[in-house]
């Protein structure tokens, strides 16, 4: 059944998508991955860079679907740049022979399999032969990567059938991702830890790929963002699971992030090229409209808050700047499971010198909470978007109520105590000291990456009154005593998006690591 | 296996246990008035009280037990399902009822809020003793937000009465209006410690 799903993809896939799920099976049989183009036009033939297992540069060109006559004569000079150039990348001397794949998902016809031996044998000497790597032997590959790590027991093929017909319109399910990756991996079961947990995080990556292609198909980058995301979360839970060395993980979560990377700079360019932003039905779009716009936001922000703390020099967003600050006004509220959106957009708007108009947005939101807490209050961080909507329509019912605590507020305003807004905060201290303030810490702490973990304790408690300044100044700046994982902060970069696709897992630590991370940069910067 | 309609018969048995769980709940004016919190992921929770305490809690269990007869089912329409739902709610939620309570004199305990009236009938001046050890909150007019008391159905006449002898008889007033005094005094306090200070 896998070879037919596989298969089925293969076909589908576009090279785009291809990328990733391609790179993993490289890092499978031993390559190192160095460059994989995220989007646009590739580099002198080369979608791919890797060095082989013996160390030798490889160039690889990916190509979607069969591969005839025509096409075949449309890419010649794409094929003669990856022949005859060497790859450029800092990793590879200057003068290092290197090796040239094309690959296709489809299969060559006869007639270019008969032109490639032609061309191979007129290569001068000093230049690689054009190996090929096609549709029947990398549909093999693949469903040897998956070996055992394929979910073989009815629940969870269920969970794979299920995820494989998302509707990719809409937002993925990510209980379901969650509940199919921790099998897959395996997170729940450490007996099977000695299966190689490294190769069940590469039959992931693939499995991943291939649930993934509805929201591919439907160009629905956001979706794509939320389901790497989950992926990405999973391996770090794996690899502060079993003590993973980083080589056995962190190769196949930088593929992840990559993909993560691409479905952004997309979406940034889709919005680009947009005169609105309605989408679907327009006749009750208004429904949806003001939160898409916070949701845009809060991804794309923290996207360019991941590419401030990694050291890129344009992490800057245009189209954030240009389309959807100014509709700030526009954005709506849809429950504390938005507030990671704000908070990512108002550190946004802090890094680009408008740290004032930072505060104020933070402020707002933590009133907001405040007052809405003493009255119904707002769906917690574990309703989504559309379960928030759904109630306020009143087409669902919540089975609880919402009245009196918060989830997000101490984060908030320890956020402010950073940035010494003590006459802000001493204005809401009397509101805010009635809000039971709610926090939930996963057991053991690796399963930060799920979505839900069974083990864990949700703690609860009150601003203290009176409160001292100081004493609040030192513990919002203070290491927090229930850190992430080692794993999460090892690669806080990651961190803005995780809380942005995770809002359950703010908690003042979780800021508290990105606050510093982001302090630090500038500092640096 | 033999034809069935699932998703209906789910549909139609949700709408009955939703049904019967909101009238079970309606007759149960203290379990109605108390906030539903569902604790979406974990095993326990702690819970930092203003006074300082930390409470580690595990999660406790209330469940009842439904079966039904196959032989019976024929003849059996919805009524008799709606029945027998109500009375396993009324079962379960008699058992979070009793969790409740547990919860309470537990923390009563360790608050020192606990007054006993050592066999004695149930007086105006007891009453007044357990408000004593109360905390009071006020509204924004001023007045006081009394705590909801919750009595077996036996003592129901005996509580009129004294109802009825808290508002007329002088001595008790007084009494009444003293602790009200205090209480407002100590509210005022709790409410000018919510600030930051130095």
């Amino acid at each position: 059944m896998i070879e037919r799903i596989t298969e089925n993809w293969l076909t589908k896939a576009s090279e785009r998508e291809f990328g990733t799920a391609f790179c993993q099976l490289l890092l499978s049989r031993g390559f190192r991955v160095l460059h994989l183009t995220r989007h646009g036009p590739t580099e002198h033939g080369k979608d791919v860079i890797a060095l082989d297992p013996k160390g030798l540069p490889t160039g690889f060109q990916l190509k979607a679907g069969d591969i005839d006559q025509n096409r075949w004569r449309r890419m010649y000079g794409e094929i003669e740049d990856l022949i005859r150039l060497r790859p450029n990348h800092p990793s590879i001397a200057g003068n290092q022979r290197h090796r040239a794949f094309l690959v296709a998902t489809g299969q060559l016809k006869e007639e270019v399999r008969l032109a490639i031996s032609d061309y191979n044998r007129g290569i001068p000497r000093g230049y690689p032969r054009l190996e090929t790597w096609v549709g029947g032997e990398l549909l093999k590959d693949c469903v040897d990567l998956h070996g055992q790590f394929l979910p073989r027991d009815v629940p969870n093929f269920g969970r794979f059938l299920d995820l494989l017909r998302m509707d990719g319109r809409d937002l993925p399910d990510l209980k379901l991702v969650s509940e199919f990756l921790t099998e897959v991996l395996p997170l729940e079961d450490s007996s099977l830890r000695d299966r190689g947990v490294t190769r069940a995080i590469g039959s992931g990556a693939l499995l991943v790929s291939y649930i993934s292609h509805a929201h591919e198909d439907r160009e629905n980058h956001v979706g794509l963002v939320q389901i790497w995301v989950a992926y990405a979360a999973h391996v770090l839970a794996s690899a502060q699971r079993y003590n993973l060395p980083d080589n056995e993980w962190l190769p196949s979560f930088m593929l992840a992030w990559n993909a993560i990377g691409r479905a952004c700079d997309i979406l940034a360019e889709e919005l680009a090229g947009r005169s609105h932003l309605v989408q679907g039905n327009a006749f009750v779009d208004s429904l949806a409209y003001g939160s898409r716009i916070t949701l845009l936001t809060g991804v794309l922000a923290a996207y360019a808050l991941s590419q401030f703390l990694m050291g890129e020099d344009n992490w800057a967003n245009s189209s954030l700047d240009r389309i959807l600050a100014p509709r700030v006004s526009e954005m709506q509220f849809w429950g504390e499971g938005s507030v990671p959106c704000l908070l990512a957009f108002a550190w946004y708007i802090e890094l680009c010198g408008d740290s004032g108009r930072a505060v104020a947005l933070v402020d707002g939101c933590a009133r907001s909470l405040t007052k809405a807490a003493q009255v119904g209050g707002h769906p917690n961080p574990y309703y989504g978007l559309e379960q928030c909507l759904r109630y306020n329509l009143g087409l669902d019912h919540p089975q609880e109520g919402f009245r009196g605590y918060s989830y997000t507020l101490c984060s908030l305003m320890h956020w402010l105590a950073r940035r010494l807004c003590r006459d802000r905060l001493a204005t809401m201290w009397r509101d805010a000291s009635h809000v039971r303030l709610a926090e939930f810490i996963p057991r053991p702490l690796w399963r930060t990456g799920l979505w839900r973990s069974p083990m864990g304790n949700t703690c609860y408690g009150f601003l203290d009154t009176p409160q001292s300044w100081k004493e609040l100044l030192a513990r919002a700046q203070a290491i927090p005593k229930s850190r992430l994982p080692h794993a999460f902060r090892l690669v806080q970069w990651f961190l803005p998006l995780f809380l942005v696709v995770y809002p359950h897992r703010m908690r003042p630590a979780a800021v508290w690591e990105i606050d510093t991370a982001l302090g630090l940069r500038k500092h640096l910067a | 296996m033999l034809p069935d309609i699932p998703r209906t018969k789910e549909e139609v048995f949700l709408l009955l246990q939703q049904a019967t769980a909101e009238a079970a709940k309606n007759a149960r004016p203290l379990l109605k008035s108390i906030q539903v919190e569902i604790v979406h992921e974990g095993h326990e929770t702690t819970t930092r009280t203003t006074d300082g305490h930390v409470q580690r809690r595990g999660m406790k269990k209330a469940e009842t037990r439904l079966t039904v007869d196959l032989t019976k089912v024929p003849s059996q329409g919805l009524e008799t399902t709606a029945r027998m739902l109500r009375e396993a709610t009324d079962r379960l939620q008699d058992a979070q009822a009793k969790l409740l309570f547990e919860e309470v004199e537990r923390a009563t305990k360790l608050a020192g809020t606990v007054v006993s009236a050592q066999g004695t009938p149930l007086s105006a001046n007891l009453l007044l003793d357990a408000l004593e050890r109360m905390e009071i909150d006020f509204d924004d007019d001023g007045n006081p937000i009394y705590p909801t008391l919750v009595i077996s159905p036996a003592l129901e006449k005996q509580v009129t009465l004294l109802s009825e002898q808290m508002e007329n008889d002088p001595a008790v007033q007084s009494r009444h209006d003293a602790i009200m005094v205090r209480k407002k005094a100590e509210w005022f306090d709790r409410e000018n410690n919510r600030k930051l200070v130095d």
